[in-house]
């Protein structure tokens, strides 16, 4: 008789806990999706850091060939001070989006964007 | 309870647990793929290629790029194109520039010539092309117009051949990217690669499906900011766009960018902050994408109705966004975007 019962609770338990997860799993699917935005931070070929462009911050990357001031402010990032030479990262200001991407070629160091939601962004 | 009955019903949540998380890990499938990026042709390009043994195709992708950069560079003073450009010979071009310089010549003339290859020596005035912008004069303009024009090009097919006049010179920006990207993705179907995203400056070709059998979900750039008016669904696509906030200057509060119109010798101002086009070639896409910046909507939908071997999404400087008929059930905007409607062009 109690082996009868058992699978029945057992049931339950799992039916329950079993709708809780679809539930989670629906709510995160009906969450709306907004376009966020990374920075995608590389020096010689190697992804340092992916930045949120919705959180506003400041942070120094350095290393021995030199250092680079990144500012996030307003959903776009800038290099606001470097070590390199001919200062053309520092030059083009804030970007955000594919096609604005920042590159310091004396340094190897680039900055791209990156929407999680698009394969590919045009533009 | 007996201890026998607490362990079978630990089994069973167990078990319960275990199905939830294999049905959900079965939705994301890990899947292999290698990547790279490289700075070449004035832009960044990243290239992702799904497959097996594709590691030696992405260093080839990158010295296949190079060997274009070496042909079509206008700022390289060795550069192929540069030859071309300061003399008045006749030259024979290698197979790259002759392709390219023909069918912009080609094109030129069936989008009547609102892209033109000619303008090198406008765009320089303007300094776009070297980091010293400035406005030049109606006069240095009006000195530099009759320099323009596809039908000054001298070209001989039968020898591949082409003279440029004195004075005359040629940019292939607006349309070298497209003939990469097109002959990039020939060159990975000759390997056999079936799934590919290129992205040579936000100039998009979407090799054939996602590796899921899915459709590529392309975002459209918003021109006015970050992130992205819409989004279209392709397979084995080109997705390309022009706009004047891709690269331009503001001078006494006036906004100048580098689209020129060919006619006027100024800034394109035809009600238009980009076009997209989503075609089979990209090189076609590229040189759309440029003309009908310059001709307006009303001209480029009638473009489209005679053509119809392409579609296209127009952004108008108020923020309306107009896509033409072919694409009502792949494209979508996105729900944040609130600066214009939606439109069909209809055919």
């Amino acid at each position: 008789m109690k082996l009868q019962k058992f699978p029945q609770e057992t049931l339950l338990l799992g039916g329950i806990l079993f709708l809780i997860a679809l539930g989670c799993v629906i709510a995160i699917l009906l969450q709306p999706k907004s376009p966020q935005e990374y920075a995608l931070v590389q020096r010689r070929g190697e992804l340092l850091l992916t930045l949120p462009l919705d959180q506003d911050q400041e942070l120094r990357l350095e290393d021995e060939q030199g250092f680079h001031l990144l500012c996030i402010q307003e959903g776009a990032i800038a290099v606001t001070d470097s070590s390199c030479p001919d200062l053309l990262c520092v030059q083009r200001g804030f970007q955000s989006g594919e096609s604005g991407a920042i590159i310091c070629l004396p340094l190897s160091f680039l900055i791209r964007f990156s929407q999680e939601e698009f394969d590919g962004v045009s533009g | 309870m007996t201890y026998l009955s607490q362990i079978k019903r630990k089994n069973g949540v167990l078990a319960i647990f275990s199905w939830i998380v294999l049905l959900l890990s079965s939705c994301s499938r890990e899947v292999e793929h290698h990547s790279g990026e490289i700075f070449a042709m004035n832009t960044l390009i990243s290239l992702s290629i799904w497959g097996e043994d594709t590691g030696d195709m992405i260093r080839d992708c990158e010295t296949y790029l190079y060997s274009l950069e070496d042909k079509f560079s206008v700022t390289r003073e060795d550069s192929e194109l540069s030859l071309l450009n300061a003399q008045d010979d006749w030259m024979t071009l290698s197979p790259e520039l002759e392709e390219v310089l023909a069918y912009s010549l080609r094109l030129s003339e069936a989008t009547y010539g609102y892209f033109d290859p000619t303008l090198y020596p406008v765009v320089q005035a303007w300094g776009f092309t070297t980091s010293r912008n400035q406005v030049p004069s109606p006069e240095e303009l009006d000195s530099l117009l009759p320099l323009v024009g596809a039908d000054l090009v001298e070209y001989r097919q039968e020898t591949q051949e082409a003279r440029l006049p004195t004075g005359v010179q040629m940019d292939l920006g607006a349309i070298a990217k497209g003939y990469a990207a097109d002959t990039l993705a020939e060159l990975l179907r000759e390997h056999d690669i079936s799934s590919a995203m290129l992205s040579l400056g936000g100039n998009i070709y979407a090799l054939g499906e996602k590796i899921d059998g899915s459709s590529w979900n392309i975002g459209i750039k918003n021109p006015y900011g970050g992130g992205s008016v819409g989004s279209v669904l392709v397979k084995d696509k080109a997705v390309v766009t022009s706009g004047g906030y891709q690269r331009y200057f503001i001078h006494e509060e006036e906004t100048y960018w580098h689209i020129i119109d060919p006619f006027s010798g100024y800034p394109a101002k035809s009600g238009l902050a980009s076009v997209s086009i989503v075609s089979d070639s990209a090189m076609y896409g590229d040189v759309l994408s440029t003309a009908f910046f310059v001709m307006g909507l009303e001209q480029a939908s009638t473009y489209w109705r005679e053509h119809q071997d392409f579609e296209a999404v127009f952004i108008c400087e108020e923020g309306d966004v107009f896509i033409t008929e072919g694409l009502k059930d792949s494209f979508s905007l996105i729900s944040s975007y609130t600066s214009g409607s939606l439109q069909v062009i209809p055919s």
